[in-house]
This record gives structure tokens, C-alpha cells and sequence, in this order.
């Protein structure tokens, strides 16, 4: 009886052990967690462009798509129109036009321009050239595209897209990594 | 009511008193569970004391006493132990906000000790059952977990880090004896430790102000392990 008693209660904490030995060695699971929704939209891009040699040379134009994730294309595109061989200081806007007041996107976006960078593709253009001249906080710096410059060459009809890549901790200064948050292609003349 | 539980608890102890110890040492082995306190189980992540331990962990024990006086003895605790992670997904919450993506995963790690604790013994009681009390003082070596943040591209892992150093603290064990030499131990300890350890994260990249870099992690760590063995007496009558 009393070894009976004494096999059971071994038998327990042998158990018990192994339930220990068991579950220490497991091994961990990744977790995934999906983002909150968000409910902000990139509806508008603006870029102002200011002719360096002359002030009263300012070029605004918009690009608008108050329902961005649909079909139905953009409501507004402007034409950038720009003196050849000539530079201009420009900044590039975003905004939210789906609320009131406007969002700035664009602020935000600059708060995060450590994994943000805009990306500038001309063509049909000769000379042309559109390059960030603001940089972000990462060790070393790496360029925004927020603030940056256009220098034209010869006159001529062409277009310039830009986009904002998202690069979640892997910008790198270029414009390979990470995707695209939004892309919109000016016409552009230059006179 | 409570003159008679006095009473009947000054009754068995001076039972056991006069039944005096009559083993020389033991050895005990065994395992149960162990509770850790302090900001070790805190979880918020924007506070860098916080450690995302689980709050109960399991532990094995290995414990032995030996008595040169009736109610007196030196002896070892040597036991290890672990604690998974509690809320890891903050840090992919976390990654999420910061870089603003769409989803991101944790692979949680875990935390690991080891206590190595010479003790000294009160005891009392007799052959049928004894009450141990004993404090300790010694080394803890505890590592925390290696935590990995999956993004879209690359990973974020705060490293594992682990640090020795001095730990105290007391217990209090009763133990049966099922046969002449064989029984079973029952014991409760709580252990304090202060270690200062270093941890290293690796992979960013892009540095963004929410995110959590855990450099060093010097926190006061109590630890209450209860505990279930079998135990070997020897030098009885």
C-alpha cells in the first residue's frame, strides 16, 4: 500500500516535470499583426515652382483625384510650364481634399521623411533635371524630394512623374527599395 | 478562536521541537511554477523599464541541506527557469505605427535564469514530518529574450542579453516522508535580484522616434518560485 502511494505521487511529479520539460521547449510562434484601419487619403499634389533668377516666376499647378482607389481617374492636372535654361526652386504639397479643412498629408509625411523619399522621373525632355535638396534625419543623411530643384535645358514638350516611395526602414537614398504611396505625372512645357 | 489556533500552532511546533531533526541532509529535486514581480512584467511600451515577462513561468529545482545541529544546516538551491513573453505584439504595433505598413509580425523570445544559492537552514520537526525556513545569497544569471520584428522588407531584433550577479532571498519548505529515506518536499521561495544587463538591437535602418531601443535593462526582479520535488533523506535513525 505504502509503495503503491509512494509509485503514485513519483508518477505525479514525474508528470508534472515533463509538462515543465515539455512547454520550456517549445518553440516560440510569430505573431502577426495586421494595422489598424486607416482613413487618411492622398487626394492632391501641388508643386510650386519659383524660377531662381526671377521671383515673380512662380509656377503652381495641381494634380487632384477626390476619389483615389476608384476607377474614375483625376479630376485636375495641371501643366507645369517653365523658361528654358532656367532652375527653379520647388516645393512639393499633399493633401487630404476629402475633409474640411484639407489635410496636410504632406506634413505628416515629413515627420516620416526618415522612410519617405520622392522620386522624380522626367521624359521628353532634353536637359531637364528634378532633384531633392532637403535631406532627412537618418546617420548619414539621405534625400527627401520635399524641397528640391529644376533645372531645364531646351525647350520642349514633355512630362515628369513623381512619386513618393514608402520605405519602411530600408531607405537607402535611392528610389529601388520599398513601394509606391502615390505617383502622378505633370505635363510639362518648356518655353 | 484565535487564542486556540495560537495555541495549536505553539502545540506543533514545540512538538516538533522536542521530536527533534533527526536526518543528517537531503537532496531534493523537482519543479513548479515561479512568478516574477517587478517592472518585469510591466508592458507598456513607450516605458523602457517595462520587460513584457509572462507572469508565471515554470521552474526546476534542485535543492540539499545538510544539518550539523538539531535545527541547523548549510545547504544549495540551483534552480532555472523561464518566462515567456506577455503582450509581444506591442513591438509590431509598434513598427506598425512608426512605419506606417500595413502589417508586421513578432517572433517573441523568452526569458531564462539560473539561481545558484547556498542557504542556511532552520528546521524542525521530526522523522514523520519537517518544516524548513531558510534564507539564501548567492548568483542569478538571467537573459532576456531575443525579439524579432518582421517588416516588409527586413527585420528589427532586439537581441538577447544576459547578465550575473548577486540575488538573496528566503524560503520556507515542509517536507513528508513517504518511505525511511524517500519523500516529498514542498517549498516556496522568494528570490531578489538586481541585474544590469546590456541588449543590443540590430536592423534599423531608418530610426523613427517611436520605436523602443532597449540599450541596457537594470531593474529590480523578484521572483516567488513554489516548487514540488522528491526528496532523499539520509542520516536518519
Amino acid at each position: 500500500m505504502k509503495f503503491k502511494s509512494l509509485s503514485s505521487t513519483i508518477t505525479v511529479a514525474i508528470c508534472a516535470m515533463s509538462i515543465f520539460t515539455i512547454s520550456s521547449c517549445e518553440k516560440e510562434e510569430e505573431i502577426l499583426v495586421p494595422a489598424p484601419p486607416g482613413n487618411e487619403f492622398i487626394t492632391t499634389s501641388i508643386i510650386t515652382a519659383t524660377n531662381s533668377a526671377d521671383a515673380s516666376d512662380v509656377q503652381v499647378v495641381r494634380w487632384v483625384d477626390l476619389t483615389p482607389g476608384d476607377a474614375v481617374g483625376p479630376t485636375q492636372i495641371d501643366t507645369l510650364k517653365l523658361r528654358a535654361d532656367a532652375t527653379y526652386n520647388c516645393t512639393i504639397g499633399i493633401l487630404d481634399e476629402t475633409v474640411l479643412p484639407a489635410g496636410n498629408i504632406g506634413e505628416e509625411i515629413s515627420e516620416r521623411r526618415n522612410y519617405h523619399i520622392f522620386c522624380f522621373y522626367p521624359s521628353g525632355l532634353s536637359g531637364f533635371s528634378m532633384v531633392a535638396t532637403d535631406v532627412d534625419t537618418n546617420v548619414p543623411a539621405l534625400p527627401f524630394g520635399m524641397e528640391n530643384k529644376i533645372t531645364t535645358g531646351g525647350t520642349g514638350n514633355g512630362q515628369i512623374e513623381v512619386a513618393l516611395k514608402h520605405q519602411p526602414n530600408v531607405k537607402d537614398g535611392t528610389c529601388d527599395p520599398g513601394s509606391v504611396d502615390f505617383n502622378v505625372v505633370y505635363p510639362v512645357i518648356v518655353y | 478562536m484565535k487564542k486556540a489556533q495560537l495555541t495549536l500552532i505553539l502545540a506543533v511546533l514545540l512538538f516538533h521541537t522536542i521530536n527533534a531533526q533527526n536526518i543528517k541532509g537531503f537532496i531534493s529535486g523537482g519543479g513548479g511554477l515561479s512568478l516574477p514581480m517587478g517592472n518585469i512584467t510591466k508592458t507598456a511600451y513607450s516605458d523602457l523599464s517595462s520587460g513584457f515577462s509572462a507572469t508565471t513561468g515554470g521552474i526546476y529545482t534542485l535543492d540539499a541541506g545538510y544539518f550539523f545541529h538539531p535545527h541547523f544546516g548549510v545547504g544549495m538551491n540551483l534552480s532555472f527557469g523561464s518566462y515567456k513573453m506577455r503582450n509581444p505584439e506591442a513591438f509590431a504595433l509598434a513598427a506598425i505605427e512608426a512605419y506606417e505598413i500595413e502589417e508586421a509580425s513578432v517572433i517573441p523570445g523568452r526569458y531564462n535564469y539560473l539561481n545558484v544559492l547556498p542557504a542556511f537552514y532552520y528546521t524542525t520537526g521530526g522523522s514523520k514530518f519537517a518544516f524548513d525556513l531558510r534564507i539564501l545569497a548567492g548568483y542569478q544569471n538571467l537573459k532576456t529574450p531575443e525579439i524579432t520584428v518582421n517588416l516588409e522588407e527586413n527585420s528589427i531584433i532586439q537581441k538577447a542579453g544576459s547578465s550575473g550577479g548577486f540575488a538573496y532571498g528566503a524560503g520556507i519548505a515542509a517536507r513528508f516522508p513517504l518511505t525511511s529515506k524517500i519523500g516529498l518536499r514542498l517549498g516556496i521561495d522568494y528570490i531578489n535580484s538586481n541585474p544590469d544587463i546590456s541588449i543590443k538591437t540590430e536592423g534599423i535602418n531608418n530610426p523613427m522616434d517611436g520605436l523602443r531601443i532597449v540599450e541596457k535593462y537594470n531593474e529590480q526582479i523578484g521572483m516567488l518560485n513554489a516548487s514540488i520535488g522528491i526528496v532523499y533523506q539520509f542520516g536518519t535513525n
